[in-house]
């Protein structure tokens, strides 16, 4: 931790507005949510669909701003284009109509680097990607090629932070593998940071050195990814450890949507009395933890 | 695509007939025997026959020279209006779908009024207005008269497009604006303003010979379709064929470009 950060998130919410009729919902995604991203350590984010994971992703490449609370970013990284977001289905993240290399050029274009032909078998030969696809539409690639053909989209810009959102739950495990192995090459080579949000706790284990359990767009366990997976203490952390194995018997009961107290009691095998508060987060061996099985 | 629109019938019989109008009008001097213009008053009123193949009109006019000279007339009204429209519509339409908000309420109610005004009386009191018809004058009003179609079009698509993970990573990569809308939104908004494009030269050829045909559009001597028709009213009962060819015509010609655009819309779906 000695080395500062990259991204410091400080209590982030966010709260979206949705019109039905003359109704007004209140949906929020993410509710005070802090996090930090140290330098040159991979961090994981983990939650089931509609935890908030993508709503985070989006408010940290700056797409939408948060209700509340601070990012802080290390020097100018935002505003210069430096973090870079990685999508889960690669075909909808190419402009179907354009010729990959072209896609690259722009790219390389308006950073107002080189776009000969040696800059681009560059970029083509750290995605591993044979440059004879140069002149193929995103159609006609396969979905690992595509995937990759987003990420050296995303290297051209020479991005400090590489988010990458369910980067391979599109892909089959083979796929998936070979990418993510060329990911940890190029943190290798380029030195650069990965943010990783899924929520395949196999690939969060493989790549992440730090995890964040997100439930209902709030923290509930922050830990080393080694020790939250081994031993996790939020009762939702292991749920999702024990699901991972395909062993339900921790129960997946219908929720609700009341946001009384802790977000999780009703799906809880250790509810007690006190779980009509809302627990705040108590610091385990060095891990932090949403729960108060762990008060003291 | 094509080669399915070539597999449709319907789709292949509109595309051969534009393809021939076309090329009627592209070689009209090299497929005429007699100037569009010459008259020859003594040759007046003949039936169609091998001297002059679809007869000649009142004032001796070879009829075959003049229909495909006005063929020339028309289709270049029917695509140069559609152009204009459709370069209008996709300036208003982009910026409306692209920057939302006020804009795009202006921009829209502007395109509501103009859909509230019957528009062929709005070309007609024009062209009234504007001193002496011309061909290109016509062009223009009926272009302008019909851009909310491509405009609302291309508006709607971009309000889904814009939405789409392909945008949002250009916008992360800091690709300007206007490059996003000119390079990425438009190219894969423009198919269902191709089918409109399509249908809209037939209405602008019908809207063109009806001017014509009124005495407000292209004028005599010059042939158009419209004004031949116009001319031949007052013999119409010693020679039907002056009226039936330039009339069949605008209705093969209209037909054609309604099957293209019909068969391209079925693929698009």
């Amino acid at each position: 931790m000695s080395k500062g950060f990259l991204i410091k998130g400080e209590a982030i919410s966010k709260t979206f507005k949705l019109k039905r009729g003359w109704q007004t919902f209140f949906i929020k995604a993410l509710n005070k949510v802090s996090f930090l991203l140290p330098e040159e350590r991979i961090l994981g984010i983990a939650g089931e669909s509609g935890s908030g994971k993508s709503t985070l992703a989006k408010i940290l490449v700056g797409l939408i701003k948060p209700s509340e609370g601070n990012l802080i970013y290390q020097g100018n990284l935002l505003e210069k284009g430096k973090i870079q977001l990685i999508f889960q289905n690669p075909y909808t993240s190419l402009n179907p109509k354009m010729r990959i290399g072209r896609a690259l050029k722009e790219v390389l274009y308006y950073q107002g680097l080189s776009s000969q032909k040696g800059e681009l078998e560059r970029i083509f030969s750290l995605v591993e990607l044979p440059f004879s696809l140069i002149d193929r539409l995103p159609s006609q690639l396969s979905g690992g090629q595509c995937q990759r053909v987003a990420i050296a989209r995303a290297l051209a810009s020479c991005p400090s932070v590489l988010i990458l959102d369910e980067p391979t739950s599109n892909l089959d495990v083979v796929v998936s593998k070979k990418i993510i192995d060329n990911l940890l090459k190029i943190k290798q080579t380029l030195k650069m940071n990965y943010i990783f949000i899924s929520h395949d706790l196999g690939l969060l284990s493989y790549i992440t050195e730090d995890l964040l359990v997100i439930y209902k767009g709030k923290v509930v366990e922050e830990g080393s990814t080694p020790d939250v997976l081994k031993k996790p203490l939020h009762p939702y952390s292991q749920l999702l450890v024990s699901s991972a194995k395909r062993d339900f018997s921790l129960g997946l009961e219908e929720e609700d949507f009341s946001d009384e107290g802790c977000i999780f009691k009703n799906r809880c095998i250790f509810k007690m009395n006190i779980c009509q508060n809302q627990p705040p987060l108590f610091l385990k061996e060095d891990r932090k933890v949403a729960c108060w099985l762990y008060q003291n | 695509m094509i080669k399915r629109i070539l597999k449709n019938k319907l789709g292949l019989s509109g595309l051969l007939i534009v393809l021939f109008m076309s090329s009627l009008a592209l070689l009209a001097p090299f497929i005429v025997k007699y100037e569009p213009i010459s008259l020859n008053i003594e040759e007046a009123l003949l039936p169609p026959g091998p001297e002059h193949l679809l007869g000649t009109d009142s004032l001796g006019r070879d009829l075959f020279s003049r229909i495909v000279y006005g063929a020339r007339i028309s289709l270049s009204v029917g695509f140069v209006a559609v152009g204009i429209a459709v370069i209008i519509g996709i300036i208003l339409g982009s910026i409306a779908g692209f920057f939302g908000g006020i804009i795009d309420a202006v921009i829209m109610r502007f395109t509501d009024i103009m859909l509230c005004f019957p528009s062929f009386f709005l070309i007609l009191s024009l062209v009234a207005l504007l001193a002496k018809p011309s061909i290109y004058l016509i062009m223009v009003i009926i272009g302008l008269t019909s851009w909310m179609g491509p405009a609302r079009l291309i508006r709607a698509e971009i309000l889904s497009l814009k939405e789409e993970n392909f945008i949002l990573a250009l916008k992360i990569l800091k690709i300007p604006t206007p490059t996003i809308i000119l390079k990425h939104l438009i190219p894969n908004a423009l198919s269902p303003v191709l089918v409109n494009a399509t249908l809209g030269i037939a209405s602008a050829i019908l809207v063109e010979s009806s001017l014509s045909f009124l005495g407000l559009g292209v004028q005599p001597p010059t042939p158009s379709w419209g004004n031949i028709l116009m001319e031949a009213k007052s013999t119409l009962g010693v020679a039907p064929w002056i009226t039936f060819f330039p009339g069949l015509c605008i209705l093969i010609t209209v037909l054609g470009f309604n099957l293209l655009g019909e068969a391209i819309r079925e693929e698009l779906k």
